[in-house]
């Protein structure tokens, strides 16, 4: 899983695609993936009640469970139902785009995403960072910020710096505000500061939100960074499950490929 | 209107003020909302208040 790279992404997205998107939509599709199933993976305390996914991976990223929203058709899909509700075309593109950059980034961990639910529930990863989730918050915190994953998250930091006219005011009132009517609605009731605050809060919240994990990993606490592939190495990272065709061989079960 | 370099002292205070509560209060880091509110704390709603203030 990323930790800021949700945040960050949709700004270099906005950047180059102007107003073809609308940065709100855009955000929550980046968000929508992870939106109702994040506290589950790590568990929640609730009157003293401990509720946790028996196996977060699978319920996180796997089936059964709601790794189907890390799915680019779980994207197609909802992109619809928005141009059908709200018949904003604009809108529907965005928040497809923004869903397809999540499932794609969560492909750099060890676990992946099923890219082609409900086609197969076969999840597509690249390896290169530890996914260990269900070691809880903490412990996934500091091999996050340990290994290639808080690097991925530092390419958006350093892209958004190298693009830094896409936070500016001049871009907000150019580009932004004319590709959505939310932002002039929303001038009727705020000034532009604040209007300004909530465009860049996600870059704001993801960049901070990666220095302090940064320090609290490595000058608070003290986890080992490791850089390498699939690392770091000390953490039980989880692995992608191996390919499980959802449709049912003709065969009924006989035949070598479904064995 | 605030300036740009203004702005821009703003947003980087209220940045390093974030990422050290952080760094000791992390639960501050894991909400959007939490976060999202900062900002607008540290940038306008302060700001706006200290100006209304100062010119009383």
């Amino acid at each position: 899983m990323s930790w800021a790279a949700h945040d960050l992404e949709p700004y270099a997205i906005q950047r180059h695609l102007g107003r073809r998107v609308a940065i709100i939509p855009l955000l929550v599709g980046s968000y929508a993936p992870d939106m109702m199933s994040k506290w589950f993976v790590y568990g929640i305390n609730v009157f003293g009640v401990e509720l946790k996914a028996d196996d977060p991976a699978t319920f996180h990223r796997g089936w059964p469970g709601v790794g189907f929203t890390h799915s680019l058709f779980f994207g197609v899909a909802v992109a619809i139902v928005i141009v059908l509700l709200t018949r904003n075309r604009v809108y529907g593109f965005s928040f497809l785009i923004g869903q397809w950059s999540h499932a794609l980034t969560d492909m750099g961990d060890t676990v992946g995403t099923m890219l082609f639910f409900p086609l197969t529930t076969q999840q597509f990863s690249l390896d290169a960072w530890a996914y260990a989730g269900q070691t809880g918050r903490f412990t996934d915190a500091g091999a996050y910020y340990s290994g290639l994953g808080f690097v991925w998250d530092g390419v958006w930091i350093a892209y958004g710096a190298i693009n830094w006219k896409v936070l500016t005011k001049d871009y907000f009132r150019e580009v932004v505000l004319p590709a959505d009517s939310v932002w002039s609605w929303g001038g009727r009731y705020l000034p532009e500061p604040a209007l300004l605050a909530l465009y860049r809060a996600s870059f704001f919240y993801g960049t901070t939100r990666w220095m302090a994990w940064l320090l609290w990993a490595h000058v608070a606490n003290d986890f080992a960074f490791d850089l390498s592939w699939g690392g770091p190495d000390w953490v039980p990272a989880l692995a992608m499950v191996p390919l499980r065709v959802l449709r049912t061989c003709p065969c009924g079960g006989s035949c070598g490929a479904c064995g | 209107m605030m300036s740009g370099r203004y702005e821009l002292l703003l947003y980087v205070v209220a940045g390093a003020v974030y990422v050290t509560l952080g760094v000791f209060w992390w639960r501050l880091l894991l909400s959007w909302v939490e976060g999202a509110g900062f900002l607008l704390l540290a940038v306008w709603i302060l700001p706006a208040a200290l100006r209304l203030a100062l010119r009383r």
